[in-house]
């Protein structure tokens, strides 16, 4: 039995659950290698006490689903039937506990599922199925480490092309194109090109505006492939920047080594985020510094941990989080570097390679 | 304020007294607001925007007729937005149970002292029904794909791969002013033709291989959605006979939308007369949706369907015949109900190409 698999039979065991369910579409890969987003449809997969492991989902996933699950058994509810009802006569008809993801069915599906399955008590499995995916295997840092290397090349083939007065929007035409070309199935979340007081905003939107010299371009985007995301930012100086600007750069520059270097297993989370956050204090920019330092990524492209001041837990080897310090002055422009890491046995590896040191692109 | 008063009109109807946005659709719809986080909050007298830092400025200019209030952040969301409502003294609240999760409503539910009140398709209802604007954009968004197919027919050729299809597809459709393409593009050739979501591999093209196109662009947040299957080289007379039953289906299926006409009725056209030509086990999915500011959306034309067709609505019409080890046809266009019948939003052509 899949390994993965085999941890959730010993926790049905030892919580006494007779039915669990899975039903966040990230997870039921981690489970079975089959991905698909089953939009408003129904999808789950079921472990029942004493039985092999079955997929339910719709008729339209279920041929694909035969070629590439892990799990075998497969059943399937076409448009015409409510599914809850299909899904019922797979079930024991006498459940007493449920194990299912609190933090991912909605109020509606829950109550459907609640009502069918007739189960006496309910059991949250969210934290087990988090706890479990925190560690990544080595098999998943690779997975990681490819859409990392698509995203660089991307990074690197877009640079050329970017020129005087071209657009935000068209920069992120470009580099959508290009990990496309390279083999992502996609971005990993909506690209983010911002140029100068723009890129003042953490969470700008790219639009119309134009590239001029003088400023910075903020680039930050990602790709997925295979399941597994990216996330990376880089900012250019476009032709010459003055000196005010270039002490910001490098104060996030320096954030972003220092907080790297704080990187060790079993340090408490929150240092990652208190080290940057020193450097960039001390160097007079505190107040512009508005969010967290990283978040966790994998599968998704916001997991746990969340790397903030205030973070509790220890680093463990095999958590994957981004090291994204920034400096964000509305009025003047925004800088942030971002880097994609792993906790090792005694360190940190960071997973992206694409250089750092301040790089001005000649339009 | 239409849409304020609107709402506010339904209240009694609903048992509430006040109603929480939380689907960000709907949040869009209702507000403006293009950020990924905020709640909206409307009851008898108040129009309340919540959102965090990082949201404030964008919110205050873009929900013109709420008043923002901002939370500090996702942690303090389950203490701010409780006491917003419990200072208002709301009684009974209504929430999108769709939307919210379960852990959610539960963290809600313990510090809210109002009764939470499940509720569905509230401003999803609204949203079935396009203003004039909303068909505009609709419209646009329909021509940026009716472009890219015409575009993209130059491209193909035996030994490309899908994916090098459905990426020339997307470029092409940014550069006609997509914001993006509206879903993971379809391009399933030969026999992955019988998987109705065949999302776009690195299959390479053969001669005399069927290949369906699915995809739309998303333009100022409002989808289109087209299919269309083309031949590359002659087909064998197997896959011909099913595209022109598919056709006939799908032709028929567009000659019937109008206002009056039930969704389920709809659905039967093209299933009734798939099956008279004997293909009635391969005809799998429904026969089509609504589009709008989603991809998937009421009126949904399926034998489950619940909806009679009214005017202002716009939907897919996508019959199919898909038959594993084989290949499939599938062929879909966006029709908008109007007074008098139907206006067919999609205008690439219909009969088989053959490259």
């Amino acid at each position: 039995m899949d390994i993965r698999i085999k941890k959730l039979v010993d926790y049905m065991e030892l919580q006494s659950i007779d039915v669990l369910l899975i039903t966040q579409p990230k997870n039921v890969y981690y489970f079975t290698g089959f991905l698909t987003d089953p939009h408003e449809r129904f999808m789950g997969l079921v472990l029942v006490k004493g039985k092999d492991p079955f997929l339910f989902l719709p008729l339209l996933d279920a041929e694909n689903a035969e070629t590439i699950s892990s799990v075998k058994k497969i059943y399937s509810h076409d448009d015409a039937e409510n599914a809850y009802e299909v899904l019922q006569r797979y079930l024991p008809s006498n459940i007493s506990t449920l194990g299912l993801e609190k933090n991912h069915l909605t109020v509606k599906s829950y109550e459907a599922v609640v009502d069918i399955a007739n189960a006496s008590e309910i059991h949250e499995i969210d934290e087990l199925i988090q706890e479990m995916r925190l560690s990544k295997s080595q098999e998943e840092i690779s997975k990681i480490k490819k859409a990392i290397e698509i995203t660089e090349e991307a990074l690197r083939l877009t640079l050329p092309k970017i020129k005087l007065n071209i657009t935000e929007m068209e920069v992120v035409a470009e580099l959508e194109y290009q990990i496309k070309k390279l083999g992502a199935q996609g971005p990993s979340f909506s690209s983010i090109v911002l140029a100068g007081e723009k890129a003042g905003h953490p969470h700008g939107h790219p639009g119309n505006r134009k590239i001029k010299t003088g400023e910075f371009l903020l680039i930050d985007f990602g790709v997925i492939l295979d399941g597994y995301v990216s996330d990376l930012t880089r900012t250019f100086a476009i032709g010459q920047i003055n000196d005010q600007l270039k002490d910001i750069y490098d104060a996030v520059l320096q954030a972003n080594l220092q907080a790297i270097t704080s990187v060790k297993p079993d340090k408490p989370i929150a240092n990652v985020d208190i080290s940057a956050r020193e450097v960039i204090k001390s160097r007079g920019y505190g107040q512009y510094f508005i969010n967290r330092v990283g978040h966790g990524f994998g599968m998704e492209i916001h997991e746990h941990p969340s790397v903030h001041s205030k973070a509790e837990g220890l680093l463990r080897e095999g958590m994957t989080f981004t090291i994204e310090p920034g400096i964000y002055n509305p009025k003047l422009a925004g800088v942030r570097i971002e880097d994609n890491v792993v906790v090792t046995k005694d360190g940190v590896n960071v997973l992206s390679s694409f250089p750092k040191e301040l790089q001005s692109l000649e339009v | 304020m239409e849409k304020i008063k609107q709402l506010r009109t339904q209240l009694s109807n609903l048992g509430i007294d006040a109603f929480l946005i939380t689907n960000p659709q709907n949040r869009f719809y209702f507000t403006g607001f293009t950020g990924t986080a905020g709640i909206a909050l409307i009851t008898e007298t108040d129009t309340i925007f919540l959102t965090d830092y990082r949201y404030v400025e964008q919110a205050r200019v873009q929900t013109k007729n709420f008043d923002v209030i901002k939370y500090q952040d996702r942690n303090s969301l389950f203490v701010e937005v409780p006491e917003v409502i419990n200072n208002l003294g709301i009684k009974r609240l209504g929430f999108e149970q769709e939307d919210m999760t379960f852990s959610v409503y539960s963290k809600y539910n313990e510090a809210i002292h109002a009764e939470m009140i499940p509720t569905e398709d509230v401003i999803e209802s609204f949203r079935t029904i396009k203003s004039s604007q909303e068909i505009e954009l609709l419209k646009s968004s329909a021509k940026i794909a009716d472009s890219a197919f015409e575009y993209i027919l130059g491209f193909i050729r035996p030994g490309i791969t899908e994916l090098e299809i459905s990426n020339e597809l997307e470029n092409r459709m940014r550069q006609l002013g997509a914001s993006s393409s509206s879903f993971d593009i379809i391009i399933a050739s030969g026999t992955r033709g019988a998987m109705p979501h065949g999302v776009a591999t690195d299959k390479v093209i053969e001669n005399g291989e069927l290949i369906t196109l699915d995809f739309g662009a998303v333009y100022n947040g409002y989808i289109s959605d087209i299919t269309r299957t083309i031949s590359v080289g002659t087909p064998t007379d197997e896959m011909r006979n099913i595209y022109n039953i598919v056709l006939e289906a799908q032709v028929r299926s567009v000659e019937a939308m109008q206002p009056g006409i039930h969704g389920k009725d709809l659905d039967a056209i093209s299933r009734n007369y798939i099956n008279i030509k004997g293909y009635g086990p391969y005809c799998g999915n429904s026969a089509g949706h609504g589009i709008g500011l989603n991809l998937w959306e009421e009126p949904f034309l399926s034998p489950k369907s619940s909806l009679t067709l009214k005017s202002g609505m716009v939907a897919t019409m996508e019959p199919g015949i898909y038959i594993p080890g084989v290949g499939g046809v599938r062929i879909e266009d966006d029709v908008l109900i109007t007074e008098n019948g139907k206006e067919v939003l999609t205008h690439s052509p219909k009969e088989l190409i053959i490259l």
